[in-house]
């Protein structure tokens, strides 16, 4: 007899609707949960597709020539995309800040050149020639070489040097340099 | 896309901010350059602006460098129409060149109809001949779009400078496209 109390009790107080709208409720939080986590997972892997080189310099120098020749200089880069989807290099500048023989500071922009002027010494590794294809995660280096008429760096008391990518979505990386050693000995 | 009335120009310096004063104007045509086109020819007064100096040697030492064009006027002087260039390669510098519509017009004009100017640093009194081997800056203008408003403007400034010579309004017009077509023909002359 208890027992059909209880029962009876239990039935009296169940009350069905609410115990339906209170289980919908969980459900619903617990979808709430999910979708947020998933939009966060979403937004982290568009994150990742876009664009995000790492420009690093290696090593920069600088030969002098003659008069004809004018001044060349050579900065081992090393490029890595962190990115999920292929980005690439579509021009690189070298930005020189100097300043005049009276006294203004002016900045110079120099485009990267595919090749070295004859009557400089090579440097030993791959030279990059943009544009530059980056696949997803993954790394280029090599050689960049920018050239300076005599004209142009004569006289020039320089400051600062700024290395700058473009990547193709127009994102620009740089870096920027002080000192750069000077390298002599020239091709014959 | 409707053209926005107004834009900042980059400037590093307040003197970049400052138009340069044109002090003689002349104009070069040569096959070599521009297929005989008459190119009009500005000296400015660098004398406050010694990086403009830099600017137009440090272009002798490259093939070709690179700008941006802009035509712009000014909400406080209107009878003034200004050339805005900035400089991107090898040197970085802005220059904002201020032409008087009434006094200066027809070098506009005629940089609208060549398609190029060429830029010379100078002092007050300096003219072209007294050194042609001066180093010249050839900058291509291009086509910015401002050709439509130059027109209108330059048109109205010459009725009512013809309007004040004392001339009625509708013959005025008429005056002034009469003007504008010798000035156009002149200016197409190739060597």
């Amino acid at each position: 007899m208890l027992g059909r109390v209880d029962i009876m009790n239990f039935i009296d107080w169940f009350d069905f609707p609410k115990s339906l709208s209170l289980a919908a409720f969980c459900i619903s939080l617990f979808s709430l949960y999910f979708s947020g986590a998933r939009s966060q997972l979403a937004r982290a892997q568009e994150a990742r597709k876009l664009p995000n080189l790492v420009l690093n310099l290696v090593h920069g120098q600088f030969q002098q020539g003659d008069a004809e020749n004018g001044r060349l200089y050579a900065f081992k880069l090393m490029v890595n995309n962190r990115a999920d989807n292929r980005n690439a290099i579509a021009a690189a500048k070298l930005s020189v800040t100097y300043l005049t023989e009276t006294r203004i500071l002016m900045k110079m922009v120099l485009i990267a050149t595919d090749l070295p002027k004859t009557g400089f010494l090579m440097q030993e590794g791959q030279t990059l020639s943009v544009p530059i294809e980056v696949d997803a995660h993954n790394s280029v280096a090599g050689w960049v070489y920018f050239h300076a008429a005599e004209g142009l760096v004569k006289g020039k008391h320089i400051e600062q040097y700024e290395l700058e990518i473009t990547d193709t979505h127009d994102k620009v990386y740089s870096v920027s340099e002080t000192f750069l050693k000077e390298v002599r000995g020239f091709e014959a | 896309m409707k053209p926005k009335k107004h834009q900042l120009i980059p400037a590093s310096s307040p003197e970049e901010a400052r138009a340069i004063p044109i002090v003689a104007d002349a104009a070069i045509a040569t096959q070599a350059i521009g297929h005989g086109r008459l190119v009009p020819l500005i000296i400015l007064d660098t004398s406050n602006r010694p990086d403009m100096d830099e600017v137009i040697n440090a272009q002798e030492h490259v093939l070709n460098g690179e700008l941006t064009v802009q035509w712009g006027a000014f909400p406080k002087r209107q009878d003034h129409f200004a050339l805005i260039l900035c400089f991107q390669h090898p040197i970085e510098r802005t220059a904002i060149i201020e032409f008087n519509i009434s006094k200066q017009g027809s070098i506009v004009e005629q940089i609208f109809q060549a398609g190029a100017i060429y830029l010379q640093s100078g002092r007050v009194g300096d003219r072209l001949k007294h050194d042609l081997d001066r180093p010249k800056m050839l900058v291509d203008v291009g086509v910015t779009g401002a050709k439509k408003f130059w027109d209108k403007i330059y048109f109205a400034d010459l009725v009512k400078k013809m309007r004040r010579n004392g001339l009625k309004k509708s013959e005025a017009r008429v005056r002034a496209q009469e003007y504008l077509k010798v000035l156009r023909e002149i200016g197409s002359l190739r060597v």
